[in-house]
């Protein structure tokens, strides 16, 4: 018997991790999240091109602190057994035709996490990343991922061209790849001549 | 239809053509050199297929795609470097063996060194590298097949390891060659649809690059110093140069001609997988950010990042890569004691038929091992994978390059090498952090195997047994 109760308080007290957007006429985001945390950690988003995560806090109506510069934001969590947040994700062009929804999400890995998109009016059309079931009603979308990704892609029919990312800082990055491409074709191609001469 | 749907029914669709491929094959395979080295007909680009099919493994489109995932752009520079390698094996290896015309790497040694002991000796470190390495192609079945399907991971690494053993009991080197074909077709198709999609979803390359660098600058330039991806790349370069399946491809070539087209051919596959391995890694970083394993950023990519059929597409190019790698292992490392052990010393005498019945039951009794070290799931893929090939590149590099190209290499010298090689691999592995006087295993494994060759053969020049044959394969 007090077993039985020790699993139902434990059940009722515990979340499945889960992602919930609702998606407004005007086109804006409402994302619910719930996650299970065995130790406190941190919260992070990655921004998106054209939109703004605003209002970010807890289900109790507490304003939580972001910092960072982006693209990368950190979330400020008060250390807890569960995180219920909830934010919007506002478009900064009036009725975009793709919006990329950030998702706030914890700086470790989760078993898994189920989100479910809702559109309210909005006409959305497609989710095109991560890949989402859509459900017969037509307004709703969902799966289950092993993680939580970092954005969802929103498509519609009609609307404005969203501005283009804006890319930061990266290093040696297009050293890196131009320099590591134009290696492999180079010796690719003279390789093959060196080798047809040999052959000939 | 979901992805999981069309991957299983692309499986299946797969499952058919190996079996056709092999069928096929079985009918042109008659013979010994037919089964283990297809006749020695191979044109440059079935080759040059082959030779990518070899080393292109489930370590690289699963476990590179984890790099990648981890630690960024860095790793990327182990591909020209591995390349490297190859060109040692198109300058020193590739040509010479092709002319010897052998059948298994043992051959090549014995003959070399005139010493049967060596045969054996070689044999059984291709069966332990080998088995290793199969197993990590299993691994990396079973948990891809069990992701996607929701299939239990024991059935998952059973099915990989059946379609491996299919085709190759059948069709030997001749499946081997047509399904390497395949492979690199699917594969190339694979990334050319993958990457566009990826960077579109990414943001393109500068964003991308802009998001790895907030999470880490290091992630965009150097997570793997340059003195750490020069030693990884060694291993595997040099390591392929003198890789046991890779000198039974050299062997199934029609010409010199061939073999050194046929590398050249492997670079321009090699570099589609390069750049294509690279883009899944980092994006899959960028769109999931925390995966539980860097091992599922590929499943995860296919399943809920790609459109369906596009998902399905990639998935379907990591189960060729790794069954067709699969089958090379298999096909390897059971000549290496049917060819080498039993038929060599038990039955010499043994009928064309003979051999190829002991060839097909040794095919199927090595499937058994690495499928039960695959069910113990012994690390992250590519670890395992390149511990298995420093371990035979420590073995090897020595005896067959610089044996192929000096006549005062000894048999003693290339006994002493093949054993302290892989030895100090295994020592140098215990102490991973810090390592034994600053040096990463492979460099140890190459360094004791090189300088013990050496120096045996010029402490004991007199007990050269070879050297007339020896010389013969030199010039």
């Amino acid at each position: 018997m007090l077993r039985f109760l020790l699993v139902l308080l434990a059940g009722l007290f515990s979340y499945a991790d889960s992602i919930s957007v609702e998606i407004t006429p005007n086109r804006h985001a409402m994302v619910h999240e719930r996650y299970s945390l065995s130790s406190p950690g941190e919260f992070v988003f990655l921004a998106s091109a054209g939109v703004r995560v605003e209002k970010i806090q807890s289900a109790g109506g507490r304003p939580l602190e972001i910092s960072g510069s982006g693209p990368w934001f950190t979330v400020r969590i008060p250390p807890t057994h569960a995180v219920d947040l909830i934010y919007e994700v506002v478009p900064m062009l009036p009725l975009p035709r793709t919006s990329g929804v950030p998702m706030v999400m914890p700086k470790h890995a989760v078993e898994s996490v189920s989100v479910t998109i809702t559109d309210f009016g909005s006409g959305l059309s497609r989710v095109s990343v991560p890949h989402l079931i859509r459900h017969p009603d037509s307004k709703t979308w969902s799966a289950t991922f092993p993680a939580v990704p970092s954005h969802l892609q929103l498509e519609w029919e009609t609307g404005n061209a969203p501005p283009a990312p804006s890319a930061g800082p990266a290093g040696l990055f297009a050293w890196n790849f131009w320099g590591l491409t134009g290696v492999l074709v180079t010796w690719t191609v003279a390789y093959l001549l060196w080798a047809r001469r040999q052959a000939v | 239809m979901q992805t999981s749907a069309l991957m299983l029914i692309a499986t299946g669709f797969y499952i058919l053509f190996v079996c056709a491929v092999g069928i096929w094959s079985s009918r042109k395979a008659k013979d010994e050199v037919g089964f283990l080295v297809a006749g020695r007909s191979l044109g440059p680009i079935l080759g040059g297929a082959t030779l990518m099919a070899n080393q292109v493994s489930a370590g690289t489109t699963v476990g590179i795609v984890g790099f990648h995932y981890f630690s960024g752009i860095s790793f990327a520079w182990t591909w020209p470097l591995t390349w490297v390698g190859w060109m040692v094996a198109a300058l020193f290896v590739a040509p010479k063996m092709r002319n010897f015309a052998g059948v298994t790497l043992s051959d090549y040694l014995a003959t070399r060194f005139q010493s049967e002991s060596i045969r054996v000796l070689a044999s059984v470190l291709i069966l332990m590298g080998y088995t290793f390495l199969l197993s990590a192609q299993y691994q990396a079945g079973g948990l891809i097949f069990g992701m996607v399907t929701a299939m239990p991971y024991t059935r998952a690494v059973l099915l990989v390891a059946s379609i491996s053993f299919l085709y190759t009991v059948l069709g030997g080197m001749y499946s081997n060659a047509y399904i390497g074909l395949l492979k690199a077709a699917i594969l190339i198709t694979a990334y050319c649809c993958a990457i566009p999609f990826l960077l579109q979803q990414t943001g393109g390359l500068s964003s991308l690059a802009g998001s790895l660098y907030a999470i880490d600058p290091k992630l965009t330039g150097g997570w793997f110093s340059v003195r750490q991806l020069i030693a990884l790349s060694l291993a595997v370069g040099l390591g392929t140069a003198t890789a046991p399946y890779e000198i039974t491809a050299f062997y199934s070539l029609a010409s010199q001609r061939a073999t050194r087209l046929a590398i050249g051919y492997s670079f321009l596959f090699q570099a589609f997988v390069a750049i294509g391995v690279l883009i899944c890694g980092l994006a899959a970083r960028n769109l999931m950010p925390y995966l539980s394993s860097p091992d599922l950023a590929v499943p995860t990519l296919g399943l809920h990042v790609l459109p369906p059929w596009m998902g399905a597409l990639l998935l379907l190019a990591v189960v060729v890569t790794l069954t067709r790698t699969g089958g090379a292992l298999l096909l390897t490392s059971a000549s290496s004691f049917s060819h080498d052990v039993y038929l060599h010393f038990l039955r010499p005498k043994a009928s064309e038929q003979e051999k190829l019945i002991v060839h097909r039951v040794m095919i199927g009794l090595l499937s058994l091992a690495p499928i039960s070290i695959a069910f113990a799931k012994l690390d992250l893929v590519n670890f395992v994978i390149l511990f298995a090939v420093k371990f035979l590149a420590s073995a090897f590099f020595a005896p067959v390059v610089i044996g192929l190209n000096w006549s005062g290499a000894t048999r003693a010298a290339a006994t002493t090498s093949m054993v302290l090689g892989p030895a100090a691999v295994m020592v140098w592995a215990r102490f991973q952090h810090p390592t034994l006087l600053g040096m990463e295993a492979a460099e140890a494994g190459l360094l004791a195997n090189t300088l013990s060759f050496i120096a045996v053969s010029l402490a004991k020049p007199g007990i050269v047994s070879g050297r007339r044959y020896g010389s013969q394969l030199v010039d």
